[in-house]
């Protein structure tokens, strides 16, 4: 009998899950990574980045090789927010590992916007506690009442609320809001070789491990000898036969004249919602003229990111940020709040990746009083951001540029125009900031004049029932193949409401994995 | 009886024209000058930006000299004006002199420049003056500095503003990042292992002093 075999697109954090899954049921795994290696355990980097404040350019790849034209109303380069390199953007995350509610996946029905998923929650929540468990979550829902229903405990104990969170966390329980602690792939405990979480801080780059990283994972996988993996490697073709069945990747190394096959008996792609478009959509051919999956012209639509607000309150007592890396603070009272459909729901978040905003230069040498006075505002701000989801529209959608990149292939161009519902959205967070700020007594608030995407892209292959409403089904296998699959938070439908969306991706990707296994092979 | 005078068309005709031939004039004209504009502001722009915020000259890495690392270690106290360990600042200069082109040249000339006015003005290095006069030497440092006098100093001494900008500043950056926590009463810094026991309260100092 011969091997079963997959090739996947991407290194990420989705397609290392699958490649982990598959090779552990026996596959050889061939896993194609555009990006160039990235050391794990991240000490390295790590220590670049705090110890000597170095960004190596060698984990970043070239114009010629990778880049984004953009244009609509977003402020920052979208480019920026990829991570293409062995691990993908989850080398570099905050590790919020929240569950969608079970109303998230049916927004059409319940409050006439977006278009609901054909899976629901319950298909979805033995996934979540299994990519919950490979993750190493630490958490708890028992100081969060808006967390859906879960038929697991977290793997691991919750990290306990910072000074600062929890100061505020009690003004706000005065007033009925509730602010509860954090679920997060960071290892409260020691936890499958991973050791427990030594509060480092600046956690998007974890020099122990204890923050969770593809890497992990993939290690293992390549440990075990039946997963290979190209890095420098640019997936330039799908190659699919008449009959719909995906043959092989056409790829060639970033450096390299000529590209090769590489033969599957399955393919993955997941290689983050920009270039998964961008790939279907190269590998264009004869009976698939707009690309493959796009009979009905879903493919690069219904893309969308988070908007996501981040501001900052003072106060006049001391709060001491920035002594505990991870996120400690969330609020999911507001995920589906009352209105919901004429706005988007909100996640609170006190993120403490950004309590390092208010760092300031020092102005003043040769004077430690005048020194101190300057750094200490910082001890008295609290970041807060608004964590929101948005809606699909015609006005925001991914398609191939006139730049072409060393290869000759058409670079990505994203176009995303804020839609009224999420002006609306973006009123109510307004709302909410001011509430918060006023029920804690901040002297002082600055709200951001843009949003940011929170490095969250999502949609453009969206899952749906059939050829025409979508691109993939639930299992992510694309309309009209038989074993070829997008997996990722490309497939969403919309958003992931207004949560972090990487559980969610994980959680699909096991399911598709285990559909791969036992359905497909 | 007033005459109409020639036909309305005719003259319509020839307004047409004189606006057509003004307008196309124009847009050549608006299109020449904009392109030489456009590259006369450029470049502009471009020596200002240079003149400003001038680039490390590429030169080749390398190990630091002792008597470098010396008077860097003796700038950096001087600036800060807090007794600091000085190991992560050693290990900053030594690294990026190590890695990063044009930085051994740069420490070493800032070094062989406070040495020399060192000299000339206690006959003995700058890291062995006392803390007045290295402030005295340093005392040019002005990090408030307008753009237009930053450039006007650059056209006479570009190496002090090279020192300011990749000396200076990248100190008290490392600064604000380790020790100025510890200023402000932490125990330690983001980057260094702390634990999880000591993020749920305030400082140890701190709450000593409550």
């Amino acid at each position: 009998m011969s091997e079963r075999t997959a090739a996947i697109v991407g290194s990420g954090i989705v397609g290392t899950a699958i490649a982990h899954h598959l090779v552990n049921r026996g596959y050889l795994v061939e896993v194609f990574e555009k990006g160039p290696p990235y050391p794990y355990p991240h000490a390295q980097p790590f220590t670049e980045k705090t110890r000597y404040r170095y960004d190596n350019p060698a984990y970043r790849l070239p114009r010629t090789i990778r880049d984004l034209e953009h244009s609509g109303d977003y402020a920052k380069n979208p480019d920026d927010e990829r991570f293409m390199l062995v691990g993908g953007s989850a080398t570099r995350w905050q590790a919020l590992t929240i569950r969608m509610l079970p109303n998230d996946f049916r927004t059409k029905t319940l409050y006439r916007y977006g278009n609901d998923w054909p899976l629901g929650y319950a298909d979805l929540e033995p996934y979540y506690c299994a990519a919950e468990a490979l993750l190493g979550v630490s958490g708890t829902d028992t100081d969060n009442p808006f967390a859906p229903p879960r038929s697991r405990p977290y793997p691991l104990p919750p990290f306990d609320l910072s000074y600062g969170d929890a100061l505020i966390a009690e003004k706000l329980r005065a007033a009925g809001i509730v602010l509860h602690t954090t679920p997060q792939a960071r290892t409260r405990q020691a936890y499958d070789r991973r050791p427990p979480c030594q509060n480092f801080g600046m956690c998007s780059v974890c020099p122990i491990g204890a923050r969770y990283s593809p890497n992990h994972h993939l290690a293992a996988a390549i440990g075990t000898g039946r997963c290979q993996l190209h890095t420098n490697t640019s997936v330039r073709r799908i190659i699919v036969d008449g009959a719909g069945r995906a043959k092989a990747l056409l790829c060639q190394r970033n450096d390299a004249a000529t590209p090769t096959e590489h033969p599957a008996q399955v393919i993955v792609v997941a290689c983050g919602a920009i270039e998964s478009v961008r790939l279907l959509l190269l590998s264009a051919d004869g009976p698939r003229p707009d690309g493959i999956g796009n009979d009905a012209g879903h493919l690069g639509k219904h893309f969308v990111f988070h908007h996501a607000w981040y501001g900052e309150l003072q106060y006049r007592t001391s709060l001491y940020p920035a002594r505990f890396g991870g996120p400690t603070g969330q609020s999911c009272q507001f995920l589906d709040p009352p209105g919901r459909g004429t706005h988007g729901g909100i996640k609170v978040e006190f993120s403490a990746a950004s309590e390092y905003h208010k760092l300031r230069e020092i102005r003043t040498v040769g004077n430690r009083a005048a020194i101190a006075e300057q750094l200490r505002p910082i001890l008295h701000w609290h970041p807060i951001a608004m964590h929101a989801e948005s809606v699909a529209s015609p006005d925001k959608y991914i398609s191939l540029s006139g730049r072409r990149d060393r290869f000759g292939d058409p670079f990505p161009r994203l176009h995303y125009q804020s839609a009224e519902f999420d002006h609306a959205t973006e009123r109510f967070a307004r709302e909410l900031f001011d509430r918060f700020a006023s029920i804690t007594g901040a002297d002082e608030r600055t709200f951001p004049e843009t949003y940011s995407s929170a490095a969250h892209h999502m949609g453009g292959c969206r899952m749906g029932l059939n050829v025409r409403d979508s691109v993939v089904d639930s299992y992510g296998r694309v309309h009209g193949t038989s074993n070829l699959f997008v997996a990722g938070g490309s497939t969403f439908v919309g958003t992931s409401g207004a949560v972090n969306p990487t559980l969610t991706m994980v959680a699909l990707a096991l399911r598709t994995a285990d559909f791969i296994d036992h359905q497909v092979s | 009886m007033h005459m109409p005078g020639p036909p309305a068309r005719a003259s319509r005709r020839q307004f047409l024209k004189l606006l057509g031939a003004c307008a196309l004039g124009g847009l050549v004209t608006a299109w020449l000058l904009r392109s030489r504009l456009w590259n006369a502001v450029a470049q502009i722009v471009a020596v200002a930006r240079q003149r400003t915020n001038p680039t490390l000259v590429r030169t080749a890495p390398g190990t630091l000299s002792a008597e470098a690392l010396q008077t860097l270690e003796a700038v950096t106290l001087t600036l800060v004006d807090t007794p600091v360990e000085m190991g992560h600042y050693a290990s900053y200069f030594q690294w990026r002199a190590d890695n990063i082109s044009g930085y051994r040249d740069l420490y070493e000339e800032s070094a062989r420049r406070l040495d020399e006015a060192a000299s000339r003005a206690a006959g003995r290095a700058f890291s062995r003056c006392d803390r007045d006069l290295r402030l005295r030497i340093l005392e040019r440092v002005d990090l408030n500095r307008s753009g237009i006098r930053t450039v006007a100093m650059n056209l006479y001494d570009r190496g002090w503003i090279r020192f300011e900008q990749y000396v200076v500043r990248e100190i008290l950056a490392l600064f604000v990042r380790t020790d100025g926590w510890v200023l402000l009463g932490y125990e330690s810094w983001p980057g260094t292992p702390r634990g999880l026991d000591g993020y749920t309260k305030p400082p140890r100092a701190r709450r000593n002093a409550a």
